[in-house]
């Protein structure tokens, strides 16, 4: 079964090999984007995770059809290759046809029947794939690290080529060349085994021709196939509506929506006793949903009096004419106009989109004023964290950007809304400066209330000794806003919260002065249930209020960022009982749902993991050291699945937090992970061809990644601070150092465990090689669940100890001295 | 060779079987009992919710009508097996037909009486109309979306709701020439309540918003105008649950 039995392929095609592994992870980014366009982004994770156990299902196949696949690999890669390139376009044009819709998941259980649809079609590609893959590494076993190192390789180049694509070409037109790509795979291993003659180049040629003739039916698709649920859909329904303008980014698909016959009248925190006109408006969509809106500004002092009647402008009431005056995430602009419109000199206006500047500054200059304001508003386009590193000076003001609101927000980083996020904006206000935080709440209240308490915790960490004199909060009936002092509030500024409020009816919820009488007054609650909230936090007994409180209300921090999480399994029974009962939007079931995915991925795993076990047994029996070397293959590569994509994953968060780019981060960490473990794999290859052992080398590369990965996790916090404010590109040469000298030992494990665990007994390796795949896709699924709960340090601690246990199981192994 | 493969074909098969079943359990014909089901379920949710609502039960007139409505003929074919279930429904166009208990409370949230003009702002299938006019109050509802308003004009029209008139076209403006209104509902919540909607309400009359997405409902945001012209506004969770546990 080893490549010396079967000539010619006496050496791997790793040119096809890396071809048709970049294409595959090309493919799952593009489904990343594709899915979360079509429906939210954790439902996008939830189908691909699943469709990965592909990687499993082709493990168990080949081991149990080994005999077969053994002497045919050049028609089982041709077979993969050409499988996947085909079905990579067409499953998702089906998938697209399934109306499958994420907010009626609890209510109807066909959406079950539509969920299990879109696994079994992305399924198809990903197992295809995955068996001219798996058939490679099976049939090189002998020189796995090699083809292993190819597979690293490959997938590295086609994460980076991905997001390079993606600030070009729109992701359903990318599926076409990632189909394609898997047809060259063919081209390139036919042409180093010398097997391209007339009949090959035509079936080529016919498959390419397929490709081409596929993508251009599917390409026009994907924004037709829009959940009709998602705003931007809702949007184009009525009457007039039309997308003047639509943009691809590695960061979203950008929309933006014009309306000559109904305006938009988007109006967030607005009075009920408002008497200003809405000015015309377009709408911005990135992925379908975010909708922010661009005023038209033609200077005339009316255009922009209504942003004066919403409870986002509390802060810029106490600080009218403020000199300059910072705007994060300032999408279209509306808190630009708001900042103006109270006089505000100068304007700072952040926002990580480059989309969004480059209209403002372009094309929309007109509609939006924006050439009428340059020199007193400067816009750029980067995160806000980021920007605040190199940002001189200080502000009077600082406007955040509308949160929370989103039970579809369960997993997403916020990396604003955390205790030291919040605390680098503290760190730029001016010593009478203010942060404006408004938010839309939600009932019974959470985000209100967690926006509180991470303020409170902030001003802690800074050394304030009375928090409660620094805060204020508001409300009306669907936003709040949350007033952060660098001073405390001066009397004359409560007073001035306390008219604000009662000329546009807005109701006080926090003031350290506040009686409970003036609380609850406009939008009247049942009971006062911000007021509660808001008092019982900034009390002695916090801690015990959060404890028992049915939402998760602890602050969020940079290892735990996520500001919309608010499940607690405590309350999930109660919960779940009132869901019929007028409570289905009580729970934030983006939690509960990705469990049930891990749960269905681990059930898959099992069955998958099970089968050529039980294949084996029927067909020959299994002695003593047979089912010893199973256990321990099983266990060693859980073990090393769970921990590269657990390190994976909290390299990727951490970056993102060191880079202030997620993109970026995410590119980097799997770019560096894959072409670093793929290097490590070359050397574990040219180690065993000097005659080292793999049995003496495996302990000691896990070793490395046990001791270099816990230096590295280390040595990432203090380095995050130590190069914060430094250049981009040292930021990225300190990210990578960082990175490959873990990812070297990393990709010995792999290939060393296959020749030691299998030796001798090559129908193990698409065994293992569908174990590592189960593993990893489990992994993938685990982290935000484990994340959201523990942090992302703990997640590092878990990783480090499954290649703990991988070593251990090693050990145990070599003492068992099988043949 | 062929046992593993024929494994996998039947899991694959199960598993989009699975999810399938509920789809094809169509039941058909007589509509009374399942209808009497769904009044009865939105009794039991009153009951459980009676704290937060602010009464006891619904007005018996509400639920007659709930009782008397062909929900089924509301909603496109294919969920119409599911028509009397308490719980949202797809009508199409990327809109829903509101939970049950949900139109129950809303209409009874707005108090009106025989004879009242009510102003709603989203037709949508037409059944939330249907209930206002089956009470007795005389509806204008305007819908944006024009196939959904043709589609409602003719269920009116077929069904013989001629209390109900209808208008397409943007209910950010309301009715003005019908106004002032004793109730007005909005089905589908903006950022603000429309100022002139506010304008077009009655003194002492009332405005019921749902606020959410279009599969589950937040709270009702219910706005009174005293007799003195007043506006007052009350958030309603139309759920008995307590989030602060403890001394409150």
């Amino acid at each position: 079964m080893s490549a010396s039995a079967h000539e010619p392929e006496a050496s791997p095609p790793l040119l096809g090999m890396a071809l048709l592994a970049a294409a595959v992870l090309a493919y799952e980014l593009l489904l990343m984007r594709l899915f979360a366009i079509v429906h939210w982004h954790h439902f996008a994770f939830m189908m691909i995770s699943i469709a990965l156990l592909g990687y499993g299902t082709s493990g168990t196949l080949l081991a149990m059809t080994g005999r077969f696949s053994a002497g045919r690999l050049r028609v089982v890669f041709a077979f993969g290759a050409i499988g996947f390139s085909l079905t990579s376009v067409l499953c998702f044009a089906a998938a697209q046809r399934l109306p499958f819709n994420a907010l009626a998941f609890l209510w109807s259980p066909r959406q079950w029947g539509y969920l299990a649809g879109i696994y079994v079609l992305l399924l198809i590609p990903f197992l295809l794939a995955a068996i001219g893959l798996g058939a490679m590494l099976h049939h090189y076993d002998r020189r796995i690290s090699r083809v292993y190192a190819a597979d690293l390789a490959g997938a590295g180049a086609g994460a980076g080529l991905t997001v390079g694509v993606l600030f070009h070409l729109p992701p359903q037109t990318s599926l076409c060349i990632v189909a394609a790509c898997a047809v060259a795979a063919v081209a390139a291993a036919s042409w180093h085994w010398r097997k391209i003659d007339g009949r090959t180049a035509i079936a080529l040629l016919a498959a390419l021709g397929l490709v081409v003739v596929s993508g251009m039916k599917v390409a026009p698709r994907s924004r037709a196939a829009v959940n009709p649920y998602k705003p931007l859909a809702q949007t184009l329904r009525v009457p007039g509506a039309r997308i003047i303008y639509e943009g691809h980014h590695p960061m979203g698909w950008f929309t933006v929506v014009a309306n000559p016959e109904v305006p938009f009248r988007h109006a967030p925190g607005l009075s009920l006793n408002s008497d200003a006109p809405l000015p015309d408006q377009m709408a911005f969509f990135v992925d379908g949903q975010a909708m922010t809106v661009i005023d038209r500004f033609n200077a005339q002092p009316r255009t922009a009096d209504y942003l004066k009647q919403c409870t986002p402008s509390v802060g810029l009431v106490l600080r009218p004419n403020a000199r300059r005056v910072l705007v994060a995430g300032a999408g279209g602009g509306q808190d630009i106009l708001r900042a103006r419109a109270f006089g505000a000199q100068s304007v700072e206006a952040v926002d990580a989109h480059p989309l969004y500047a480059r209209l403002l500054k372009g094309r929309l200059q007109a509609f939006s004023g924006f050439d009428r304001m340059q020199g007193a508003v400067r816009y750029h386009s980067t995160t806000v964290r980021a920007y605040l590193q190199s940002a001189a000076g200080v502000f009077d003001l600082i406007q955040l950007p509308m949160a929370g609101g989103s039970e579809m927000a369960t997993f997403g980083e916020n990396a604003l809304w955390t205790v030291e996020g919040l605390a680098q904006l503290w760190g730029h206000l001016e010593n009478d400066g203010l942060i404006v935080a408004p938010l839309w709440t939600r009932l019974p209240p959470r985000g209100g209330l967690k926006a509180f308490v991470t303020a409170w915790r902030m001003l802690e960490g800074q050394g304030v000794s009375q928090p409660k004199e620094h805060l204020a909060v508001i409300r009306n009936w669907r936003t709040a806003v949350v007033l952060v002092g660098r001073s405390p509030l001066r009397p004359r500024e409560k007073q001035a919260v306390r008219r604000f409020c009662r000329q546009w009816a807005f109701d006080l919820v926090y003031l350290s002065d506040l009686h409970p009488e003036e609380a609850n007054r406009y939008s009247v609650l049942a009971r006062p249930m911000f007021a509660e909230g808001t008092r019982e936090l900034a009390g002695e007994k916090r801690g015990e209020f959060i404890a028992r409180y049915k939402y998760e209300l602890s602050p969020p921090t940079d290892d735990r960022p996520f500001f919309d999480h608010y499940f607690r399994w405590k309350s999930s029974p109660e919960i779940a009982s009132l869901r019929h009962s007028g409570g289905i939007a009580l729970m934030d079931w983006g939690y509960p749902l990705l469990l049930a995915t891990l749960i269905q991925a681990a059930a898959l795993s099992l069955v998958l993991i099970g089968l050529p076990v039980w294949w084996q047994r029927r067909q020959h029996g299994t002695g003593v050291d047979e089912s010893a070397r199973r256990v321990t293959t099983l266990l060693y590569f859980t073990a090393i699945g769970g921990g590269f994509i657990f390190v994976e994953m909290v390299f990727i968060q951490r970056l993102s937090m060191f880079l202030h780019h997620p993109l970026m981060a995410a590119a980097l960490a799997l770019a560096g992970f894959l072409v670093g473990a793929g290097g490590g794999s070359i050397g574990a290859d040219a180690a065993l061809a000097r005659g080292v052992s793999a049995p003496k080398l495996l302990p000691l590369a896990l070793v490395a990644v046990i001791v270099i990965g816990w230096l590295a996790f280390a040595a990432m916090n203090a380095l995050i601070h130590r190069f914060s404010g430094d250049a981009l590109m040292l930021k990225l040469i300190v990210a990578l150092a960082l990175v490959l000298p873990l990812a070297v030992p990393m990709g010995m494990a792999f290939p060393l465990g296959i020749v030691t665990l299998t030796a001798k007994r090559s129908g193990l390796v698409p065994w293992a090689w569908g174990i590592n795949g189960c593993a990893t896709v489990l992994g993938a699924i685990a982290v935000p669940l484990l994340a959201t709960q523990t942090g992302y340090a703990f997640i590092m601690k878990l990783a480090l100890g499954f290649y703990a246990v991988g070593l251990v199981v090693i050990l145990r192994f070599r003492g068992l001295n099988l043949n | 060779m062929r046992r593993p493969f024929s494994v996998l074909l039947m899991l694959a098969l199960v598993l989009v079987a699975n999810g399938t079943a509920a789809i094809v359990a169509v039941p058909a014909g007589d509509w009374e009992i399942p209808r009497r089901q769904m009044v009865a379920a939105i009794r039991e949710d009153v009951i459980a919710t009676r704290a937060y609502i602010g009464r006891k039960t619904l007005r018996d007139e509400v639920l007659a009508a709930m009782e008397r409505v062909p929900r089924h003929a509301f909603v496109p074919q294919e969920v119409m097996a599911a028509a009397y279930e308490n719980r949202p429904l797809p009508i199409g166009h990327g809109q829903t037909i509101s939970q049950p208990y949900i139109v129950a409370l809303m209409t009874d949230l707005l108090e009106i009486q025989p004879g009242d003009a009510v102003l709603e702002v989203g037709t949508g299938s037409g059944y939330q109309a249907a209930i206002l006019a089956d009470i007795g109050a005389s509806v204008r509802t305007i819908e944006i979306i024009p196939e959904l308003f043709r589609e409602a004009q003719a269920r009116f029209k077929q069904l013989g709701y001629v209390r109900v008139q209808s208008r397409q076209g943007d209910g950010y403006y309301g009715w003005p020439e019908a106004a002032p209104f004793d109730g007005i509902i909005v089905t589908a919540a903006a950022d603000h309540v429309p100022p002139p909607l506010v304008r077009q309400l009655k003194n002492g009359g009332r405005m019921v918003i749902p606020v959410g997405h279009r599969f589950g409902v937040q709270f009702l945001l219910l706005i009174t105008k005293s007799l003195e012209g007043n506006v007052q506004t009350r958030q309603i969770l139309p759920v008995r649950f307590v989030p602060l546990t403890g001394e409150h």
